[in-house]
């Protein structure tokens, strides 16, 4: 059982284009406006407007179109689901029938807008989260919920406890194949089988892994307290999030997308 | 777009009431985001696949875990931390309100195993996990309403549909984790 061989957690291909250099708040806000806006085009030429849209941030993310459309098959039987169900439920000018199942006129139109709606807004957030690495997005988001902080939400906190998580993933790989390996030298079976038995078989990995996890855990808190942590009141960074002009062309593409669905 | 608004602005109250992070010590801070990485870890071992696109795998019993052993403040907090993190690496984007009620709500909702924290006996930490995954699941079966009241026709039973789905992956998960976790409480010391 190599489980780094199965195991790939996160999306992102660090590459070197313009969408990966924007400043990670500004493309969650985009995504964000973005997936509002959707919901209020519904005619063709909106939607053709806004796949060229997406299609030109594929472009300039300089991620494989392939690789960008073979991401989407893990929405593909939701979109099918939706498409069909459109499709034949709907009423309206009925142009085929067949026994009991009709298509209509109003039918077609509502299945292509609700299929393509769905498209457009899992393909905005795969580009945010293909184009951004983990650690940037939740310091964007932590900068992103900073107005929240006057209410009393931990902005920071959070996006601490986010940090922790995903530098402490590949760690706590290491050792579950670690301890996987020395417990199937003392002959445990990790073999798969029924639910039960795969729940049963688990226990050896799972028990000595929480127990590293809080030592690790214990470790990590002591070494934060003796270089006295104290939360993220004045606490300074080592790379500061910056915009620059680049953040600014993408706010004005959003928003020239915006005034032309205006105009269609 | 207003169906489930009143749950999430509930639940997002709830959240920011019970958080007082602030008073919480920075080991409570750093247990959250370790078992949360050992969450985002157990998520990749599946128990099941369904061809719909739901996984019953153990990310729950991290979760549900320091729930059971921290009470609810750090078991809301906890799935606060994973949801976002979840729709950050593997995101599944239908609309702006499925998001916040399958992510970040639906995780909160393990948190409320916490309020068996204080009990002991094994009933209790069960009664815990039902409670917790009880309201996961009424998370996601509200998204899934969500997206049949955006996306599909009306006159469908959205509820039937998307109760059924996500129980079909969920029950798996929990009764596994019903099997697995007063076990590992009781073996991993405090």
């Amino acid at each position: 059982m190599e489980l780094s061989k199965q195991i790939l957690i996160g999306q992102y291909i660090p590459l070197d284009s313009w969408i990966h250099s924007l400043d990670a708040r500004v493309k969650i806000a985009l995504v964000l406006v973005l997936s509002v806006i959707i919901f209020f085009v519904d005619t063709g030429k909106g939607l053709g407007l806004c796949f060229a849209f997406l299609l030109l941030g594929v472009l300039l993310s300089r991620i494989p179109f392939f690789y960008f459309v073979r991401g989407m098959r893990v929405i593909a039987f939701l979109v099918l689901t939706t498409a069909l169900l459109n499709l034949f439920l709907v009423k309206g000018e009925t142009v085929w029938s067949w026994q009991f199942l009709t298509i209509s006129k109003e039918g077609v139109q509502i299945s292509l807008l609700m299929s393509s709606r769905l498209l457009f807004l899992f393909g905005v957030t795969s580009l945010l989260t293909l184009t951004t690495s983990p650690i940037a997005l939740t310091d964007g988001t932590e900068r992103v919920l900073f107005p929240l902080t006057l209410v009393g939400f931990p902005a920071h906190e959070l996006a601490l406890m986010m940090t922790i998580a995903l530098r402490f993933v590949p760690t706590l790989l290491l050792e579950a194949e670690k301890i996987t390996k020395a417990q199937m030298a003392r002959g445990a079976d990790f073999a798969p089988g029924g639910l039960a038995q795969k729940a049963k078989s688990l226990v050896p990995l799972l028990v000595p892994l929480f127990v590293s996890a809080f030592h690790r855990a214990d470790e990590l808190a002591t070494a934060m307290e003796a270089r006295c942590y104290r939360g993220g009141k004045n606490r300074t960074r080592m790379k500061e999030l910056r915009s620059d002009y680049n953040d600014l062309v993408a706010v004005l593409l959003v928003l020239g997308l915006v005034c032309l669905l205006q105009v269609v | 777009m207003d169906l489930g608004t009143a749950p999430h602005l509930f639940w997002l109250g709830i959240c920011v009431i019970i958080m007082d992070v602030n008073s919480m010590d920075t080991r409570a801070k750093v247990e959250i985001g370790i078992l949360v990485a050992l969450a985002l870890l157990l998520s990749q071992i599946k128990l099941l696949r369904m061809p719909q696109g739901g996984e019953a795998s153990l990310e729950m019993v991290p979760l549900l875990f320091l729930a059971l052993r921290r009470g609810a403040k750090v078991g809301f907090l906890v799935g606060l931390v994973y949801g976002p993190l979840k729709f950050v690496l593997e995101p599944v984007s239908l609309h702006p309100l499925q998001i916040i009620l399958d992510y970040p709500l639906a995780f909160c909702g393990l948190g409320a195993a916490g309020f068996f924290a204080g009990i002991s006996g094994a009933w209790a930490k069960a009664a815990g996990t039902t409670l917790g995954v009880l309201l996961r699941f009424l998370c996601h079966t509200l998204s899934g309403a969500v997206f049949f009241a955006a996306f599909a026709p009306k006159g469908m039973n959205p509820w039937l549909y998307s109760s059924l789905y996500n129980a079909s992956y969920l029950a798996p998960a929990f009764l596994v984790a019903l099997f697995l976790l007063p076990y590992l409480l009781r073996k991993v010391p405090e």
